[in-house]
């Protein structure tokens, strides 16, 4: 493999800039099955275990043209954007698409799929949206098997203990990769800047995982501490990074990332297969333990105040929300989370976020205003 | 344009309705909040008092309070593009205004997500505001209607945690008699329901979705009481005296339309009238249709319930609702 040992982060910021190239040079070179996800929540253990590579599908920053003729206007540029994506013929390298079931956007995308490319292997994960129920545990047991049996129709591999077992350590082997290149992002935010570590964990959903981890190699893991003490430490909770500009904003108006539940970042991480004699379940078991995304049921009560307690224990000064725009589940929680910080003195700011309007320049300003609140630092 | 004398009827039986959810817990009836597609016979069959935030939202509408009540929700930091069915219920909390005096606390909030996830997120806040317990029956959508045991199994298991939770708050156990008993009558209600669906076969029809939706109320909220029985029991038969006399709701009718999606509650008037004085009469709606598969069978109703849930194809609906317009 080739790399820039001068600049290591030039390939990873390459992938997120073209993220297609390289896996459909891997595709002609090898001749390997691609399965396309949409985010979040795919296992993309099985994708691998069955012998094909996961690539994730997210719309974030896509510029939504034909997608209008299709789906409501009203819907989130997550989905509008992987629309689009398709409808340009971009993804037609896929083998096959997976679309979970995390919102009524992504049900109906799923139907919608399947309407408009009939000839697209298009396949449902019926997520259940308990989290923490033993029931739930069970039923997505059985959905993993059944989604491991539509992959293996495609590949024509079975997915068997030698390569699920595999699949999980690659990828918690690269988890614990990212997890420390997002702990280093704290410590050492200049060389590990979050535009440089949002691009690692952009791209590992986009190539060979195994590829990934030795292009990580050649980063800078060895750089001394720097000074942090004038950075305003954020928590971000929201779907993806919506606009994609928004971490080089974090970068640039001085605040470090102490902690996000963003599906592309560190909640991507949080958690790694525990491998167990039942190695389906050591996947039900990772995803029951991950943050669960604004569309997955807790108790009301406790799930905002685990919500505090995760800020807290980070030592965020202050919460940013990326709501996408249209997204109803994030809209039901404006009031709840931030009145439960405005509660325990944690400042939160709510950006609204779509590809279809955003301005990146008020953006900044409101950032820069909520910066001079963190740091006291008001005119 | 003759009206339709049965629905007079609907004004009594919402006071009443209300009245009485005012009165539960006054009367050792757990208020139970649930929305459309919950098994609400359960409820009955507990003697608790179902609740259904949805009817309110749409009264709210009907009445012509819904800006100002999502205003008060938006006010509260819910943002304009959230569904407004939950902003007008939300607002309310807010506003203190309502045209059924508000609804009365809850002791249990339920939900079943097999309608949207919208409705899951609006009952965490009610859950959260009224410091209540809340119960989600999670229903896998398989996507085209296909069988999925699995599923089948996850929401039966759902519903036996379900008749334990209603018991531990009511203090006694679920009467299987008077369960039955509640079962029997939703199921006439559902087909009587069903029936004056079909009525919209007829040329000319005897009624228009609009008159559907005004008669709502008790198909939605009180299935497995007499009360619904009997308005519906009525409804049809002046149905098949008006088909029989060729009564129409659409004065020449010219036109037979497919209404799509939810009823716009504030215009019913205007839109009805709109299109009977242009010859148009919409005869059938997918909305409607959703009620006419609810009905479960007296011998197992939380299996039959557990497996028509997980089926529940809205390609179905599509299709058996738009065969009222041949």
């Amino acid at each position: 493999m080739t790399t820039t040992k001068s600049d290591p982060w030039i390939p990873f910021h390459k992938i997120v800039q073209d993220p297609w190239s390289k896996i459909i040079q891997e595709k002609k070179d090898t001749g390997v099955k691609v399965i396309g996800h949409i985010l979040p929540d795919v296992p993309e253990e099985l994708i691998h275990a069955s012998g094909a590579i996961p690539f994730a599908l997210a719309g974030a920053g896509i510029s939504i043209n034909l997608a209008q003729a299709k789906i409501p206007s009203y819907s989130c540029s997550h989905v509008m954007g992987a629309l689009e994506l398709q409808l340009k013929s971009m993804l037609d390298f896929l083998d096959g698409i997976i679309i979970p079931y995390v919102c009524d956007t992504t049900r109906n995308l799923y139907h919608l799929w399947r309407n408009v490319f009939p000839d697209v292997p298009t396949e449902f994960l019926r997520l259940p949206k308990k989290v923490a129920d033993p029931d739930a545990s069970r039923y997505l047991h059985e959905e993993y098997i059944r989604i491991s049996k539509w992959l293996n129709g495609i590949t024509e591999r079975e997915i068997d203990e030698n390569s699920l077992t595999r699949a999980i350590s690659v990828y918690s082997k690269s988890r614990d990769q990212l997890k420390s290149a997002y702990f280093k992002m704290q410590r050492s935010p200049e060389t590990w800047s979050a535009h440089r570590v949002i691009s690692l964990f952009e791209s590992s959903l986009r190539i060979p995982r195994e590829d990934h981890l030795e292009l990580m190699t050649y980063l800078p893991w060895t750089v001394p501490d720097e000074k942090i003490s004038d950075r305003a430490r954020i928590y971000v909770r929201g779907k993806v990074w919506d606009p994609p500009e928004i971490t080089k904003l974090f970068d640039e108006l001085g605040f470090v990332l102490v902690g996000d539940e963003i599906v592309t970042g560190f909640r991507s991480v949080m958690v790694n297969a525990i491998i167990q004699e039942d190695l389906v379940q050591s996947l039900v078991d990772r995803h029951m333990s991950t943050v669960p995304y604004t569309g997955y049921y807790t108790d009301p009560r406790k799930m905002v105040e685990d919500f505090v307690e995760r800020i807290r224990s980070c030592g965020a000064e202050g919460v940013i929300f990326l709501n996408p725009k249209f997204c109803e589940a994030a809209a039901s929680c404006c009031y709840e989370k931030p009145y439960a910080l405005k509660k325990n003195n944690i400042p939160n700011l709510i950006l609204e976020t779509s590809s279809r309007g955003t301005s990146t320049s008020q953006i900044r300003l409101r950032l820069e205003a909520f910066k001079e609140i963190l740091t006291d630092d008001l005119p | 344009m003759e009206p339709i004398k049965a629905l007079k009827a609907i004004k009594k039986i919402t006071s009443d309705y209300f009245t009485s959810a005012h009165m539960a817990s006054h009367n050792n009836k757990p208020v139970v909040y649930c929305n459309v597609f919950t098994p609400v016979e359960l409820i009955y069959a507990m003697d608790m008092f179902p609740v259904y935030p949805e009817n309110h939202a749409a009264i709210i509408g009907a009445r012509k309070m819904a800006t100002e009540l999502s205003s008060a929700a938006e006010g509260m930091g819910y943002v304009m593009d959230l569904c407004s069915y939950a902003r007008c219920d939300i607002g309310w909390t807010k506003a203190g205004i309502s045209p059924t005096w508000g609804l009365p606390k809850p002791d249990l909030v339920l939900v079943i997500n097999c309608q949207c996830g919208t409705l899951t997120k609006w009952f965490e806040v009610l859950s959260r505001l009224y410091n209540a317990p809340m119960v989600l029956i999670d229903i896998p959508h398989s996507g085209n209607g296909e069988k999925d045991l699995a599923a089948e199994t996850y929401v039966r298991r759902q519903l036996d945690s379900l008749v334990k939770t209603l018991e531990s708050i009511k203090g006694k156990s679920l009467d299987e008699s008077k369960f039955k008993d509640v079962i029997r009558l939703s199921k006439q209600a559902s087909e009587l329901w069903t029936q004056m669906l079909i009525m919209g076969e007829n040329v000319p029809s005897p009624m228009t979705v609009f008159d559907q939706f005004i008669s709502m109320f008790p198909i939605v909220s009180q299935r497995g009481t007499e009360t619904a029985v009997e308005f519906y029991g009525n409804l049809v038969k002046e149905l098949q005296d008006r088909v029989e006399t060729k009564t129409s709701a659409v004065p020449n009718e010219r036109f037979r339309l497919f209404w799509d999606n939810l009823p716009i509650w504030a215009e019913l008037g205007r839109l009805s009238s709109f299109l009977a004085d242009r010859g148009a009469a919409v005869v059938t709606s997918i909305y409607t249709w959703a009620w006419s598969q609810l009905a479960v069978n007296e011998y197992d109703p939380l299996t039959d319930w557990t497996i028509s849930t997980c089926t529940l194809s809205i390609l179905t609906l599509i299709t058996e609702s738009k065969n009222m317009l041949n």
